[in-house]
């Protein structure tokens, strides 16, 4: 069912999290840590920190986070992100097709 | 029974990868592939296939596969072409992420682009639109002085998408430069070789050779920044993202940080 949200309730992940936003949050060793397993892997891709902040500012990167928030939006998320252990708030705002609306 | 086949994005790096897929990475063609926007989104395979063409075409290869997509009514040109396990697969090794099976992918239209490419063959200009039903001979033209004949062909398509407020862009299909340069360098050396050490060049020379291969570093590079794009452009950043929001909401970091954005 399409979900009844106004335009303007939503917001664009890739505009939250932004490369200038990113920057400090990417110093932390323990945060590279746990992202680094998830970048793109190949021949000359390295695993290392500063390709973690040049993946972050890719626009490839920065249209995978529009498109996520779109299907987020979208209320078709919900379950997926409860399974992957997000925060109840966070499942329920986005089964209820809003991106984190503060209700 | 045909094929799926996915929307890839109209860039250089894209197309650079895609003709590496088909073999042609050392490509000689020398086509122009002009992409409008067109609602009918599967269609600008065909004319993809077009490009592609075009560059084989330029290698003297292919021409009469082409004369008999002509003869093939335009569906049956269509499952001709997604028939072609090779040329299918190398082109949805492009597909744009989809995060979830069925997802509705907001703006997918509007990405959709349609492709029709120029090129000169056997005296002359052909237009390839996988809208058409085959190839469109534009009149003669001679092989050196094919650019100046495309020329006005182009800019007049492109004045209509202007009018039509419809996003194109024109991306040319060249020589890979590293060989272009690696054959200077080899006809400078070859002449001068019986000088024997480089050391010995005289210095002009010494300093074009230089100049030539920073420049295949530079070609390089390039070729390397692509292969990077495209493997991002493979990859599902689904889990990444999962594990940024979880890290950040752990934090206590990602509603404040929306909020922020919500404030301005």
């Amino acid at each position: 069912p399409a979900p009844d949200v106004p335009g303007d309730s939503t917001i664009d992940l890739a505009s939250v999290l932004s490369p200038d936003v990113m920057a400090p949050i990417l110093s932390n060793p323990e945060i590279q840590q746990r992202l680094i397993p998830f970048l793109p892997t190949g021949e000359n891709l390295p695993q290392t920190a500063n390709e973690l902040q040049s993946t972050m500012s890719s626009p490839q990167f920065q249209q995978a986070m529009s498109m996520f928030s779109a299907a987020l939006a979208s209320g078709q998320l919900g379950p997926l992100m409860s399974q992957f252990g997000l925060p109840e708030s966070a499942v329920l705002a986005a089964g209820k097709g809003g991106l984190f609306h503060e209700k | 029974m045909a094929g799926q086949w996915c929307l890839i994005e109209s860039d250089p790096g894209v197309f650079t990868e895609l003709l590496r897929g088909f073999g042609l990475y050392s490509g000689t063609g020398r086509g122009f592939a002009a992409g409008g926007r067109d609602d009918r989104g599967g269609c600008e395979v065909g004319g993809l296939i077009g490009v592609i063409f075009g560059t084989w075409l330029g290698y003297g290869g292919g021409w009469r596969w082409s004369l008999n997509a002509q003869e093939h009514p335009g569906l049956m040109k269509g499952l001709a072409l997604s028939n072609s396990d090779t040329i299918r697969e190398v082109h949805n090794s492009f597909s744009r992420q989809q995060l979830l099976e069925g997802e509705a992918t907001p703006g997918c239209r509007d990405d959709a682009f349609h492709f029709v490419s120029f090129v000169p063959i056997g005296g002359h200009l052909y237009e390839l639109d996988g809208l058409k039903e085959g190839p469109v001979d534009l009149g003669p033209c001679e092989l050196t002085s094919w650019l100046s004949a495309v020329r006005p062909v182009i800019e007049r398509r492109i004045q209509r998408f202007q009018e039509g407020e419809i996003r194109f862009n024109l991306m040319a299909v060249v020589s890979d430069r590293r060989l272009v340069l690696k054959k200077r360098i080899e006809d400078l050396t070859g002449v001068t070789m019986d000088t024997g050490e480089g050391s010995a060049w005289p210095t002009e020379i010494q300093s074009e050779l230089e100049q030539m291969r920073l420049q295949i570093e530079e070609e390089e590079k390039k070729l390397q920044r692509y292969r990077v794009e495209c493997a991002r452009r493979r990859h599902n950043f689904l889990p990444f993202i999962l594990e940024l929001l979880r890290m950040l909401a752990q934090q206590q970091r990602l509603l404040p940080l929306v909020q922020q954005v919500r404030e301005r």
